[in-house]
C-alpha cells in the first residue's frame, strides 16, 4: 500500500510544490521590492488560466502558444499594476487592499461569466505515460513539473547572478539609497513585476490543464500563496522554495488521510501556529 | 538608598558588546547627567532601564524592587518616565491631548469605570485637564495647546516629548538629548524647566551632548563604548584626564 | 458646546429616521431582507473599525460573525433556547474565542497582524465546513425564526443595531479610545507612557467580536439557514471594504460605505450580474480619487478651501517679499 501511496505523492507534491512556488514569486517580488501586499495576485493567476483557456477552445490555438499569449498579456498587465498600483500606493496598505479587492471582485465576476457553473479544462500540455516499473507518472505531471524546475532555476539565475537581480536586493533593501546609487528604481521595479506577474501566468495556464479553471482557483492559490510567502519571511527566496514543497506535501497528503475540509482545516491550522512561534517567517532578513 | 541602581549591567547583541559590567546609581532628588560620545551605549541604557531591551546580565534596582525583567508599560507605571532620541509623538493628537493620553495610569479609571462613565471617571478626567494644562503651563507650551502635534516645529516638539513624560506623574524622568536641534532661546528655556523639575521633587537623568546641561547637573557619570569611565562632579569632569582624552579628543 | 453637538448627532438622526420609516415604502419580505442585511452589514463593518482602532486590520472579522452565528443558531435549534439568550451566547463565544485566539496573535504589528488574521479566518471557515455540529459544507438549518412577522424582525433588528452600534461609540469616544488611537499612532511611546498594549488591543478585539458574534447570531436567528460560504474571506474582506470606503478615521464611515455597498446590487435586479463591476468601479474610484473615504469629503472640501485662502494672500506676500 505505502510502496504505491508513497511514490505517487512525492510526485504529485513536486508537481504543486514547482507549480506553488511560480505562482508565489511574483507576489513575493513586490512584497519585498515595493512592500504592497498583493491580495489580488490570485485573481491574475486565474484570469491567466482563463486567457489561456480561451485562446485554445475559442480562437483554437495550440495550448503552448496559448500560454505565450497570456503569459505576455500577464506581464503587460504587471507593467501597469506597477506604475498605477504598486508605486502610487507604496507605503499605504490600505489602498493597495483596496485596490486589490476591487480587481479581485471584478475578476472574479468575469471567470463566472465565463465559465458559470461547468467544469472547464485547459488541454493537458502532455499525453501518454512513463511507467518506471514501480510507479506510472502520467506525461503532463512531468512536463508541468519540468516546466516549473526549468523557469525557477531561470528566476533564480536572474535573482542571483544578474545585475537586474542584485538591483533588485538593493532596492528591496533601501530604495532612496540604490536610487541614489544611480540604479533606476523605477524601471528594476517595472521588469521585475512583469516577470512575477508572467511567472503567476504560467503557473496559472499549467495548473489549468492540471488541475481545472474555475472562479475559484483564485482564491484556492492565494490562501497558499499567502501562507507560504509569510512563512518563509520578507525577503527570503530560498524560504518560499522550502516552505513551497512544505505546503505542497501538507496538501497532496492530507487529503488522502481526511476529507478535504478536515485536510485544509488541519493545514491552515498547522501554519497558522507555526506563525504563532516565528511571525516573521522562518527564513526572513529579521526574523 | 539610590533611586535607581544597576550592577553588573551588560547586553550583547549577537557577539556585540554594547554594554559591559555597568554599575550605575541615581540619588533621589538630583539632576544626573549621563555623558558619552556617541556610540557609547547612552540610548542603549535607556532601553535597557525601561525594559524595551531585556539586559543579557545584570541587575537594575528601582526604589528597592528590582525591575530588571520588567516591561516598558510596567516601568513607566512605576514611575520613570522618558523621552526619546528621535523624540516620536502621537502626530495625529493636539498637543494637549498627548498630554492628557500621558495620564494614563495617576489617575487610573478602570475599564468598567470608563465605560460606564461613573462618577470617578468623570473626576479623573476633569482632574487631568487641570493637570495637563498646569503642564503645558510649566514648560511654555499653553499657546500651542490646540494644535495637531506634527505640525509643532522641532523644538517645541522636543519639549512636549517632555511634557509627556512628566504627565505619568514620574519619580524619575529619563531625557534622552532633550536639547538637540534645539535654538538657543530654547535651549536656555529647557535648562531652566530641567532645573525646576528638581525642585518639584523629580529626579532627573539626562543624556546629552549640549555641554551647557553641565551647569545644574549635580553629578555626572561618563560612559564608552559601554563601559563607565568617570563618576563625580561635572567640575571634576572638566578636569579628568581620561574623559578629556576619549570625549573632548584631547584638547580643551 | 450645544450646537457641535447637535451637529454631530444630526447624520445619526437622519440615518435612524431613514430606517425607522423605511418599512413603510419598502414593505415586501423581499425588502425588509435587504433592509436587514443593510443594519447586519453595518454593525459588521463598524465593529471591525473598533478593532482597527489600534492600528491593524483584521482580515478574520467575518469569521467571528459565523462563530456567533453557529453558536446562537446550534443554541437556538437544539436547545430551543430563547432568542435572548442566544443571541448573547453568540456575542460571548465569538468574544471568548477571539481573545483567545487574538491573545498570541496581537503582539503581532502591521501587516503581520493583518496576514495572521487572515490565515485564522479562513482556517475558522474550513473548520466550521468540517465539523458536524455545524452541518459541514451544507450548512446549518431549521434553526427556529427570531419572530414569524418580518416587520417586526426588522425593528427588533434595528433596536439591537443600535444598542450596538451606542456601546461601539461610548467605547471609541472614552479614554479607551483615546489609548487605542494612540498606540495605532506610536507603539513605542504608548508604552513609555504605562499603556499595556497587549491588555488594549485585546480589550477592542474582545469588544469588536462581541458585537459581531451578537449581530452574527440574530442574522441567524433571522435567516433561519446558515451557510459556511456565506462567511468565506470574501464576506471578511467586504466588512474591511466598507469601511476603508466610507472612511477609516470617521465614525460614520463604515455605516456610509455598508449602507451604499449593499444597496448597489439592487439598484437592479435585473443588472445584479454586473454589480460586482459598478462596486468594483467604486472601490477604485475612492481608492484614488478620495484617500479618507466617503465619509472625508466634507473634511477635504474644508481643506481645499482653507489652501486656497492660504495661498491668494501667500501670493502677495511674495511679491512684498521680492519688492
Amino acid at each position: 500500500m505505502l510502496g504505491v501511496l508513497l511514490p505517487n505523492i512525492t510526485v504529485n507534491a513536486l508537481v504543486l510544490a514547482s507549480m506553488y512556488i511560480l505562482a508565489s514569486l511574483g507576489f513575493a517580488f513586490i512584497f519585498n521590492m515595493l512592500g504592497s501586499v498583493n491580495l489580488a495576485h490570485g485573481a491574475f493567476y486565474m484570469a491567466a488560466a482563463y486567457i489561456t483557456y480561451y485562446l485554445c477552445a475559442k480562437a483554437g490555438l495550440s495550448n503552448w502558444v496559448a500560454m505565450l499569449v497570456s503569459t505576455m498579456i500577464l506581464a503587460g498587465v504587471g507593467i501597469v499594476m506597477e506604475r498605477f498600483v504598486f508605486r502610487p500606493f507604496m507605503t499605504e496598505f490600505n489602498r493597495v487592499v483596496m485596490v486589490s479587492v476591487a480587481i479581485m471582485t471584478m475578476f472574479q465576476q468575469i471567470a463566472v461569466f465565463i465559465s458559470g457553473s461547468q467544469t472547464i479544462a485547459i488541454p493537458p500540455y502532455g499525453s501518454g505515460n512513463l511507467d518506471l516499473g514501480f510507479v506510472t507518472i502520467t506525461n503532463e505531471k512531468i512536463v508541468t513539473f519540468a516546466v516549473g524546475i526549468i523557469l525557477l532555476i531561470i528566476v533564480l539565475i536572474i535573482v542571483y547572478r544578474t545585475k537586474l537581480g542584485m538591483q533588485m536586493e538593493a532596492i528591496s533593501q533601501d530604495r532612496l539609497g540604490a536610487a541614489l546609487q544611480g540604479i533606476p528604481v523605477n524601471r528594476v521595479s517595472m521588469l521585475i513585476c512583469a516577470l512575477g506577474f508572467a511567472l503567476a501566468a504560467v503557473a496559472g495556464s499549467m495548473m489549468g490543464a492540471y488541475q481545472q479553471v474555475s472562479s475559484g482557483m483564485g482564491d484556492n492559490i492565494n490562501v497558499r500563496i499567502l501562507m507560504l510567502v509569510m512563512l518563509a519571511g520578507a525577503g527570503s527566496m530560498n524560504g518560499i522554495l522550502i516552505t513551497g514543497v512544505l505546503m505542497a506535501i501538507l496538501d497532496s497528503v492530507c487529503p488522502i488521510i481526511w476529507d478535504s475540509y478536515t485536510a485544509s482545516s488541519i493545514a491552515c491550522s498547522a501554519v497558522v501556529i507555526l506563525l504563532l512561534f516565528k511571525p516573521k517567517g522562518f527564513f526572513g532578513h529579521d526574523a | 538608598m539610590p533611586l535607581l541602581e544597576t550592577k553588573g549591567l551588560t547586553k550583547n547583541f549577537g557577539g556585540l558588546c554594547v554594554m559591559n559590567d555597568l554599575n550605575f546609581s541615581i540619588e533621589e532628588g538630583e539632576i544626573k547627567g549621563l555623558l558619552g560620545p556617541n556610540g557609547a551605549g547612552k540610548s542603549t541604557f535607556f532601553n535597557l532601564i525601561t525594559g524595551v531591551y531585556m539586559p543579557t546580565s545584570g541587575t537594575i534596582t528601582y526604589n528597592g524592587k528590582n525591575i530588571t525583567r520588567a516591561k516598558p508599560h510596567q516601568v513607566a507605571n512605576m514611575g520613570i518616565g522618558r523621552t526619546f532620541q528621535l523624540n516620536p509623538l502621537f502626530g495625529e493628537f493636539t498637543v494637549f491631548e498627548n498630554v492628557t493620553a500621558a495620564f494614563h495610569m495617576h489617575p487610573h479609571s478602570t475599564v468598567p469605570q470608563v465605560f460606564f462613565n461613573t462618577k470617578t471617571y468623570r473626576e479623573n478626567e476633569k482632574y487631568i485637564a487641570g493637570a495637563a494644562d498646569e503642564i503645558l503651563e510649566f514648560l511654555g507650551l499653553s499657546h500651542v495647546r490646540n494644535e495637531l502635534a506634527k505640525n509643532l516645529p522641532h523644538g517645541y516638539q522636543k519639549i512636549l516629548g517632555v511634557a509627556r513624560a512628566l504627565a505619568t506623574q514620574p519619580k524619575l524622568i529619563m531625557l534622552d538629548e532633550p536639547l538637540g536641534g534645539m535654538n538657543p532661546e530654547e535651549i536656555a528655556f529647557s535648562i531652566d524647566a530641567i532645573s525646576k523639575m528638581r525642585d518639584r521633587g523629580i529626579t532627573v537623568l539626562v543624556v546629552e551632548h549640549n555641554m551647557q546641561i553641565l551647569d545644574i547637573l549635580d553629578s555626572v557619570t561618563v560612559i564608552s563604548f559601554g563601559e563607565k569611565i568617570f563618576e563625580g562632579t561635572p567640575e571634576g569632569m572638566r578636569q579628568d584626564p581620561t574623559v578629556i582624552e576619549t570625549y573632548f579628543g584631547g584638547t580643551v | 458646546m450645544k450646537n457641535v453637538n447637535v451637529k454631530k448627532a444630526l447624520p445619526y438622526g437622519i440615518l435612524l429616521l431613514i430606517a425607522l420609516a423605511a418599512p413603510i415604502f419598502l414593505h415586501t419580505s423581499y425588502w425588509i431582507g435587504v433592509l436587514i442585511m443593510v443594519l447586519y452589514k453595518v454593525v459588521g463593518s463598524v465593529s471591525l473599525r473598533t478593532i482597527s482602532l489600534s492600528g491593524t486590520l483584521t482580515f478574520a472579522h467575518g469569521a467571528f460573525i459565523a462563530i456567533g452565528a453557529y453558536c446562537g443558531g446550534i443554541l437556538a435549534r437544539s436547545l430551543g433556547l430563547p432568542p435572548v439568550v442566544t443571541i448573547l451566547a453568540g456575542g460571548l463565544f465569538a468574544m471568548a474565542i477571539s481573545v483567545i485566539t487574538g491573545l498570541p496573535f496581537v503582539r503581532l504589528k502591521g501587516m503581520y497582524y493583518s496576514m495572521a488574521s487572515m490565515f485564522l479566518g479562513v482556517t475558522i471557515n474550513y473548520i466550521i465546513k468540517a465539523l458536524k455540529v455545524t452541518g459541514g459544507y451544507h450548512g446549518l438549518t431549521r434553526i427556529p425564526k427570531l419572530l414569524q412577522n418580518d416587520i417586526a424582525c426588522y425593528y427588533v433588528f434595528l433596536a439591537l443595531t443600535v444598542v450596538l452600534i451606542l456601546i461601539l461609540y461610548r467605547f471609541e469616544f472614552s479614554r479607551i479610545g483615546t489609548t487605542l488611537r494612540a498606540l495605532a499612532q506610536s507603539q513605542d511611546v504608548a508604552s513609555s507612557i504605562g499603556i499595556n498594549a497587549t491588555f488594549y488591543r485585546l480589550l477592542a478585539v474582545g469588544m469588536g467580536s462581541f458585537c459581531a458574534g451578537t449581530i452574527g447570531a440574530a442574522y441567524g436567528l433571522y435567516s433561519t439557514v446558515l451557510s459556511p460560504t456565506n462567511y468565506d474571506m470574501n464576506f471578511s474582506l467586504w466588512l474591511l471594504m466598507y469601511m476603508l470606503i466610507g472612511g477609516q478615521d470617521y465614525f460614520i464611515g463604515p455605516i456610509i460605505g455598508a449602507i451604499i455597498f449593499v444597496l448597489i446590487p439592487e439598484l437592479g435586479r435585473d443588472l445584479s450580474a454586473y454589480a460586482p463591476f459598478l462596486t468594483g468601479a467604486c472601490t477604485l474610484a475612492v481608492a484614488y480619487l478620495l484617500p479618507g473615504g466617503i465619509a472625508g469629503i466634507p473634511d477635504l472640501i474644508r481643506k481645499k478651501k482653507l489652501q486656497k485662502e492660504i495661498e491668494s494672500p501667500k501670493e502677495g506676500g511674495n511679491e512684498n517679499a521680492s519688492a
